[in-house]
């Protein structure tokens, strides 16, 4: 135990809690716009996969990540289009066609992944940047100012969103969308337009989560994601459909994740034990689920597709 | 929901002692044990249009795919994702087509309650020419 607490194992627990964060903090601040707009999309773990591949393949071939993350962000795109096609204009059973989305890309990346690669090979990962300055800082500069790009902007979406939701035009059509459609509807906005467009949002925010998620490993396998998708969902009711709350969240799901594996290399969680270790993220994120979204309303037209007149 | 998941252990027991080699065998792929026997579960109660008794043969369906699918993939190396993948797009399929068959079907019946009024009323108009006369009902889809 105490070898936990010299400084440098300290700060590269935290460090890569921040790293392990960022997935799911992608992935769950798209998922927020979706169900700040009333649309439930279950897919995400699905398009996080397919983002995945393509974000690991397209660096296998081209060895750019950036090209990666852009391949990432273009199936996230397409993904995103066509749940939205599904569950806001064809007016699908959210909560059913999310895992026909899920199992698709399942499916699909793992087909494609055996079809076009076949045995596991490493890739490039992202550059690391120091932010100049603030990376000196002993102890802070460790933990915050020495991560990949992704993870900044990652964290710079939150205020982004922040702002988008609670401060623009749109971020106001979202939330009426959300909470009472008919209303919004009344007065001129378009529900399925808005809906369209956040769910899309959603997809890409997911497809970047995967490529993210691939080309920070340095891999890709079956199941990669392991259901992070899922998780980001939970962490959006957790957060209480708020980008502050969903950050806080995906911190402790990160930070739990990245104690767990520093304490197994430590010898701290003895072998036999380790599986059951493995759960705790899963069992924390549910507990702190249990106590703190219960204080929270979720969005009043959540799961319910709209037509004019019903 | 309690029943939902007392069946949900059932069936990992059986796939443990029945299905597959009497030991629980993770065959170092992540997805575990069940192989997302769970999410195909949930296929097959779909496509069984939520009725118990159409879960049975759409479970043997669904059953039936995932053993052809090790076959293919012994026969022609397609992988046994693909069906996984398939699954996935009936789901969507079956899912975003459901409001537009309840629909046509309330077309249908529609049609069938007029054409009754029709005929109930017809003796004074001889049912000839009524503007509002709906379409012959068209073959109506067949629920899976």
């Amino acid at each position: 135990m105490s070898d936990f607490f010299t400084q440098a194992i300290l700060i590269a627990t935290f460090a890569s809690g921040i790293r392990l964060a960022v997935p799911l903090l992608l992935a769950s601040l798209g998922e927020t716009f979706g169900q700040r707009s009333g649309v439930l999309n279950l897919g995400v773990d699905g398009i996080m996969l397919l983002g995945a591949f393509g974000g690991y393949y397209a660096v296998l071939q081209t060895d750019n990540v950036w090209l990666g993350l852009l391949v990432g962000v273009a199936i996230g795109i397409v993904l995103g289009l066509v749940s939205a096609l599904i569950s806001v204009t064809l007016l699908a059973e959210q909560g059913i066609s999310g895992i026909g989305v899920y199992l698709f890309g399942l499916g699909m990346s793992d087909l494609l992944f055996q079809r076009l690669v076949g045995t596991p090979r490493p890739i490039s990962k992202f550059p690391r940047l120091d932010i100049p300055g603030l990376s000196e800082i002993p102890w802070i500069g460790g933990m915050f100012f020495n991560h990949s790009i992704i993870v900044y902007v990652a964290f710079m979406l939150v205020p982004v969103s922040m702002f988008v939701i609670n401060r623009t035009t749109f971020g106001m059509r979202i939330r009426s969308v959300g909470e009472n459609p008919e209303a919004a509807d009344s007065l001129g906005v378009s529900v399925a337009g808005v809906r369209w467009a956040t769910v899309t949002i959603g997809g890409t925010l997911a497809g970047i989560a995967g490529a993210a998620l691939a080309i920070d490993l340095g891999i890709f396998q079956q199941n990669l994601t392991n259901a992070q998708g899922f998780i980001a969902i939970a962490l959006v009711y957790f957060g209480a459909w708020r980008p502050v709350g969903v950050m806080a969240g995906s911190l402790l799901y990160g930070f739990v994740n990245a104690l767990n594996v520093q304490w197994k290399t430590l010898g701290i969680i003895p072998q036999e034990w380790s599986d059951i270790a493995n759960m705790a993220p899963a069992i924390i994120t549910i507990l702190a689920l249990v106590v703190v979204a219960r204080r929270f309303r979720q969005p009043a037209a959540l799961t319910k597709p709209f037509t004019r007149g019903t | 929901m309690t029943l939902a998941g007392a069946m949900g252990g059932l069936a990992g027991a059986v796939l443990v002692f029945g299905a597959e080699s009497h030991r629980m065998v993770t065959d170092g792929s992540t997805a575990g044990f069940t192989g997302s026997a769970g999410f195909n579960g949930i296929v097959a109660a779909l496509f069984g249009g939520l009725h118990p008794l159409w879960t049975i043969p759409a479970s043997f369906l669904f059953g039936g795919l995932l053993v052809g699918g090790n076959a293919l993939q012994r026969a022609v190396q397609v992988p046994t994702a693909l069906i996984l993948a398939l699954n996935g797009l009936v789901v969507i399929f079956v899912v975003s087509t459901d409001r537009y068959r309840r629909m046509l079907r309330e077309r249908a019946s529609q049609a069938e309650t007029a054409a009754k009024l029709a005929a109930q009323t017809g003796d004074t108009q001889a049912g000839a020419a009524d503007p509002r006369a709906p379409d012959p009902p068209g073959p109506d889809e067949v629920d899976p």
